[in-house]
C-alpha cells in the first residue's frame, strides 16, 4: 500500500500514523469538542487516506490521530477480524506506526470497528472507534443540512418519531434493524452508525469512550464513558433487540448476535456468532474446562 | 361570539419591504378569541407577506406582533429564534393554500396528524392513533384511510387533512392562506362548512387571507381590504361588502360575477 505512495519503511520522513502532525491536531480538537458535547456532530477537515471513501476513512483518521506507541489495535469488519477491510486497515497501521495489533477484544486498547460493538464488555482504558457512513440520523427524512442543524439546535425530533410511527402502522413493530437512532445524554439525536439494533443497549453507560468518524461527511461525534444513551421508542411499543431461536453452532452462545451462514449448494444453514473474537474466546475456554 | 373576549393577536405598525418594494406598510389591527378576520385584496397587495410575518416566517422590518399564549402576551419577533420555534406550535398554526406545503406526502395520514403531537413530546402510540382517528372523523375523512398516503387523496381531502394536522395541537390562532384555492366549487362549499364549524367549535381566532369575496363573506366577521401594502378599508364584513367606501373596494365588490 505504501509502495504505491512512494513511501516505505526505510524512509524516515513520513509522519507517525500516516497523517501529518497538523492534521492530527485538528482531528484531536474535533474529538475533544465531540466528547465535550455528547452526540453533537463536529465538523472536521477530511484528509485523503489510502482507502476509498465509504470503507472507513473517517475511522482511520480518528485512529491515526489518537494512536500512540503503547497502543494495541484491533480492527473489526462485520464483527470479524479476518475480513478484507479489517486485515488491510490493521496492516496499514502496523506499517505506519509499528505498534502491535491483536484480534482479542480484551487485549486491545483501541478498537476500530464497523457494523458491530464487541460482545465482550469494554473496559475503562479502551477506546472504540466506529466508521460511520452517515452521521445525520434525519438525513433520509430531510435533505437540507441547514434544516437538520436547526432541528438539532432546537432539539425538535418529532420527525424521527414519525418514522417509527409509520413502521408500527405498517408492520406492527419498528422495522429499523440497523442504525437505530438514539438520544445521547437526553439531548442530541444521533446515529449509532450501522450497528444492529442488538448493539444499541451496549452504548448505554458504556465504560469505554466511543468515537464515531464519518470521512465522506466530514463529521465526528462521540459518546463519552457512562453517558446515558436511549433508543427512541413509544411508551406502548418499547425498544427491543433482535432475538434468535438458535444458539451459535460453534461456541453455543445463546446471547450473542448471530450471523446466518450458508454452508453448501443444498441450502443448509448454520448460525454462528458474528463477533469472531468472542466466539474464539468461548471455545478456548470450554476446551480448557 | 362572546361580547367581551380575550385579545389573541395584536399587530402594531407592521412594515416589511423587499429591497425597494414595500410589501406591508403601517399595518395595525387586533383580533379577539372566536373572531375571524378576513384580509382581501388583489394579488401583490401584501396579504401573504403579512400572513408570513404573523406566522413567524418573515421578520418584519418594523412594528410588533403580539400573540397571547394562555393568557401570557408574547411578542413574536422580540424573542430569540429558539424560543420562537419552541412556542410557535402552541401559539398558532398556518394552513397553506397548497396542501402539499403543509403535509408530508410520503407519510401516512395518521402520521401527518400525529407529527405535531410527537414534536411536542407525545410518546404513546395508542393515544396518538386514537387522536388521529378522531381528527379524521372530525374533518370528514373515512377513518379507514388512516394508513394511506396523502398523495392518494383527492385535493379536497388533502386540504381537510392539512386542517386536521394544523388544529390537532389546539392552537388559539389559525392563519389561513387561501384555504379553498384550487378546489372546485362543490368541494369548496363543503370545506367552508367544515371550517366554519371548526372555528365555532374550538372558539378559534383566525386570520383568513383570500381573494375570493364569497369565501370572506361566509367565514369572516370583519374584513380588511389591502391595496399596495396598505390597509385601505376595514369594518364588519357585511358593512364592507354592502357599503364599500373606498373606490378600490367598490371596484373589488363590483367585479364579483353575479350568477
Amino acid at each position: 500500500m505504501l509502495d504505491d505512495l512512494g513511501l516505505d519503511a526505510a524512509q524516515e520522513d513520513y509522519s507517525f500514523a500516516f497523517l501529518d502532525e497538523q492534521t492530527k491536531r485538528m482531528v484531536r480538537r474535533a474529538i475533544l469538542k465531540a466528547v465535550a458535547i455528547p452526540g453533537y456532530q463536529v465538523p472536521f477537515g477530511d484528509r485523503e487516506v489510502p482507502l476509498p471513501p465509504g470503507w472507513g476513512t473517517g475511522g482511520i483518521q480518528v485512529t491515526a490521530s489518537i494512536i500512540g506507541r503503547s497502543d494495541r489495535l484491533k480492527v473489526i469488519d462485520q464483527g470479524a477480524d479476518d475480513t478484507t477491510n479489517a486485515v488491510s486497515i490493521r496492516r496499514f497501521f502496523k506499517r505506519v506506526t509499528g505498534i502491535s495489533t491483536t484480534e482479542s477484544t480484551g487485549e486491545a486498547t483501541i478498537i476500530q470497528s464497523r457494523h458491530r460493538i464487541p460482545e465482550r464488555l469494554l473496559e475503562d482504558a479502551q477506546i472504540l472507534i466506529m466508521q460511520t457512513p452517515q452521521p445525520e440520523p434525519m438525513r433520509r427524512l430531510i435533505n437540507s443540512e441547514e434544516q437538520a442543524r436547526k432541528l438539532h439546535a432546537f432539539a425538535r425530533y418529532g420527525l424521527m418519531q414519525v418514522r417509527l410511527y409509520e413502521d408500527i402502522a405498517r408492520f406492527g413493530h419498528v422495522a429499523v434493524s440497523h442504525d437505530y437512532p438514539v438520544r445521547v445524554h437526553r439531548r442530541y439525536l444521533s446515529s449509532p452508525s450501522p450497528i444492529p439494533r442488538f448493539d444499541n443497549p451496549k452504548l448505554h453507560r458504556n465504560r469505554a469512550l466511543i468515537i464515531f468518524g464519518a470521512g465522506r461527511e466530514r463529521r465526528i461525534h462521540a459518546i463519552p464513558p457512562f453517558t446515558e444513551v436511549r433508543s427512541l421508542d413509544f411508551e406502548d411499543y418499547p425498544f427491543e433487540v433482535q432475538k434468535w431461536e438458535q444458539c451459535c453452532a460453534l461456541c453455543g452462545s445463546d446471547n450473542s448476535y448471530l450471523d446466518e451462514v450458508l454452508l453448501d449448494d443444498k441450502g443448509s444453514i448454520q448460525f454462528i456468532c458474528s463477533d469472531t473474537s468472542y466466539c474464539n474466546d468461548r471455545r478456548v475456554e470450554s476446551r480448557r474446562r | 361570539m362572546t361580547p367581551i373576549s380575550e385579545e389573541i393577536l395584536q399587530v402594531e405598525d407592521l412594515n416589511k419591504s423587499f429591497g425597494r418594494l414595500a410589501a406591508c406598510r403601517d399595518i395595525s389591527f387586533s383580533l379577539h378569541r372566536g373572531e375571524v378576520l378576513g384580509i382581501v385584496g388583489e394579488s401583490g397587495s401584501g396579504k401573504s407577506t403579512l400572513l408570513k410575518c404573523l406566522a413567524g416566517m418573515h421578520a418584519p422590518d418594523r412594528g410588533s406582533v403580539t400573540i397571547s399564549v394562555s393568557g401570557d402576551r408574547r411578542s413574536l419577533w422580540n424573542m430569540d429564534e429558539a424560543e420562537r420555534e419552541q412556542l410557535l406550535p402552541s401559539m398558532l398554526s398556518l394552513i397553506h393554500q397548497n396542501p402539499r406545503d403543509g403535509l408530508r406526502l410520503d407519510v401516512s395520514a395518521g402520521g401527518n396528524i400525529s407529527e405535531p403531537l410527537m414534536t411536542s413530546g407525545e410518546r404513546h402510540y395508542g393515544s396518538l392513533r386514537s387522536v388521529a382517528l378522531d381528527w379524521l372523523r372530525n374533518v370528514e375523512i373515512d377513518p379507514g384511510r388512516i394508513d394511506d398516503l396523502p398523495k392518494t387523496f383527492s385535493g379536497g381531502m388533502q386540504q381537510r387533512l392539512q386542517i386536521a394536522r394544523s388544529l390537532v395541537t389546539h392552537p388559539q390562532l389559525v392563519l389561513m392562506d387561501e384555504p379553498t384555492g384550487g378546489l372546485d366549487v362543490s368541494v369548496q362549499a363543503k370545506l367552508l362548512d367544515l371550517l366554519r364549524r371548526l372555528v365555532r367549535e374550538f372558539n378559534l381566532a383566525a386570520v383568513l387571507v383570500t381573494h375570493d369575496l364569497g369565501v370572506a363573506r361566509l367565514l369572516s366577521d370583519r374584513l380588511m381590504v389591502m391595496q399596495a401594502g396598505r390597509v385601505i378599508e376595514t369594518g364588519l364584513t357585511d358593512r364592507v361588502l354592502e357599503d364599500p367606501r373606498q373606490a378600490y373596494t367598490q371596484l373589488l365588490v363590483s367585479s364579483v360575477l353575479q350568477v
